[in-house]
């Protein structure tokens, strides 16, 4: 059904006298809006302004503006070049080399002498980060400076609180069990019993105390015995790593007793175990297993 | 004959009058060209009201119509050299007049200002204004300011274009086909927003129209 389209438009008026229309109105507009004398005297003398400025203008071509461009091309890219310097040299180092420990026993894995400090995770820079495997133990700390310092340089150059070495010792006296047919008093193994201990030694309280393995270990003067031990690695390969030697600078310097027994194989085989620990492959796995968010941080077990 | 002659007589259905002056309007551009600078007083002294007028009906703002007409002369000055006679001095000039305003228009879309010139209410005017108060009895100089309100109000109301062509055809008196060149399109569509644009303002000034 069409409905017939309604008209808007008003219908046009027969044009008599008094009738006025759109026209002229308009016409009405444009007879009484007319600009003063003043205006166009006024007027006049801009235009008359304007067009003298624009002359002069329109005389400077292109080669007018060389001056200028010569000196803002160099200015800009000496800019650039320093803005880039600076980022380059405040940027962090791509890779930074990891620090791990492997532990000797197959199961028990302690990393890291944990003497660096763990600081509170978020003021800690993104390189910055522990571990604990749900094997035994794994405690992977790097140092929060120098991107490159390993955990065991770390370790020499922070010493432990006393009341930290005290916790961290309580913590590996737990976990501590003695070895069968162990003859010897200080002989202990380090294990993480499928990490039952790991389990009960909570994260948190082994990033919350620092845990000063290496210095625990040597300093019982421990004898790590276990069946598929490795072999002991060559004295030369040991110190061919600058890492692996300062390491045992420390070692050497902090327990007499080691340093005493150097001539002992069992001696020298604890202490390549020791120093095996301080791995970069075996650190930067570890350090994937651990993600921080905000104030929570993540451990894979 | 002369270029400006002839291809006005080409585009163009040129009355004898606006032939003559077209004819004047190039010699005097020639000369400018030949680089007599006062030539061109002559020719902004000609056509500065009918500039400002048609500038000021698109923007109902006194101080922008007066800076685009002076825009609009300095333009044409640079680019006078330009003018190869293709069409009027006077199309010519509309046209930049019309595009500054339009580009104006369109940037200062979201702010727009009115300030009116101040109504002559003489001669003609008089008597218009006299019927209308006479049928409304109203004040007449109250009436006269609402209705300069009224008629700058309806005119913004349009689109830019619809005004543009309202005031060309309207109060600056050009034939379509003029229009049609000054807004570069056809003949059909300047009759099409004509058409258009004058059933707004009949509805938004019925007021003053109907007795």
């Amino acid at each position: 059904m069409f409905r017939r389209k309604r008209n808007t438009t008003p219908p046009a008026q027969p044009r008599t006298e008094s009738t006025v229309t759109v026209e002229d109105l308009l016409q009405f507009k444009k007879r009484a809006e007319q600009p003063s004398p003043e205006f166009w005297a006024d007027f006049s003398h801009q235009l008359k302004q304007r067009q003298i400025a624009a002359a002069i203008q329109e005389k400077q071509s292109w080669w007018h503006a060389l001056p200028r461009i010569a000196i803002a091309i160099p200015a800009g890219a000496t800019a650039a070049i320093a803005i880039g310097f600076i980022v380059w040299r405040n940027a962090p180092p791509a890779a930074a080399p990891a620090v791990t420990a492997e532990q000797t026993l197959p199961e028990a894995k302690v990393a890291a002498p944990a003497i660096a400090t763990l600081a509170p995770v978020k003021k800690a820079p993104a390189i910055r980060q522990a571990k604990v495997t749900h094997q035994p133990v794994v405690v992977t700390a790097q140092p929060q400076k120098p991107a490159r310092q390993t955990a065991a340089e770390a370790a020499v150059e922070k010493p432990v609180a006393p009341e930290h070495l005290e916790t961290a010792r309580t913590v590996f006296t737990a976990n501590a069990a003695p070895l069968p047919n162990d003859d010897s008093p200080a002989r202990f193994t380090l294990f993480g019993a499928k990490s039952q201990t790991t389990k009960t030694a909570s994260s948190a309280a082994f990033f919350s105390t620092p845990v000063a393995i290496t210095g625990e270990l040597l300093h019982a003067t421990v004898e790590y015995a276990t069946a598929n031990a490795e072999p002991a690695a060559s004295v030369s390969q040991e110190t061919a790593d600058p890492r692996r030697a300062r390491l045992l600078t420390y070692a050497d310097n902090t327990i007499p007793v080691a340093n005493a027994a150097t001539d002992n194989p069992r001696v020298a085989r604890l202490r390549e175990r020791v120093t095996s620990r301080f791995d970069d492959k075996a650190l930067s796995d570890s350090i994937s297993r651990i993600a921080t968010t905000g104030d929570s941080l993540t451990i894979k077990f | 004959m002369n270029i400006g002659a002839q291809t006005i007589g080409k585009t163009l259905v040129a009355s004898p009058d606006r032939q003559m002056e077209a004819d004047s309007d190039w010699q005097l551009v020639q000369r400018v060209q030949s680089g007599e600078v006062t030539a061109f007083d002559r020719l902004v002294l000609k056509y500065r009201e009918r500039v400002l007028g048609v500038i000021y009906n698109m923007t109902s703002n006194r101080e922008d119509a007066a800076d685009l007409a002076q825009d609009t002369f300095i333009k044409a000055f640079q680019s006078i050299n330009r003018f190869q006679g293709q069409s009027s001095f006077f199309t010519w000039l509309y046209r930049i007049a019309v595009n500054s305003t339009l580009t104006h228009l369109r940037k200062n879309r979201l702010r727009s200002f009115f300030s009116f010139e101040k109504i002559h209410d003489e001669g003609q005017n008089a008597e218009l204004i006299s019927k209308l108060t006479d049928k409304h009895g109203a004040d007449r100089e109250l009436y006269v300011k609402e209705l300069q309100t009224k008629l700058n109000e309806a005119l913004q109301k349009l689109s830019i274009k619809h005004r543009t062509v309202v005031t060309l055809f309207e109060i600056d008196n050009l034939s379509h086909e003029e229009i049609a060149e000054i807004m570069e399109c056809s003949v059909g569509t300047v009759r099409s927003r004509l058409h258009y644009a004058k059933q707004l303002l009949q509805a938004e000034l019925q007021a003053y129209t109907r007795a």
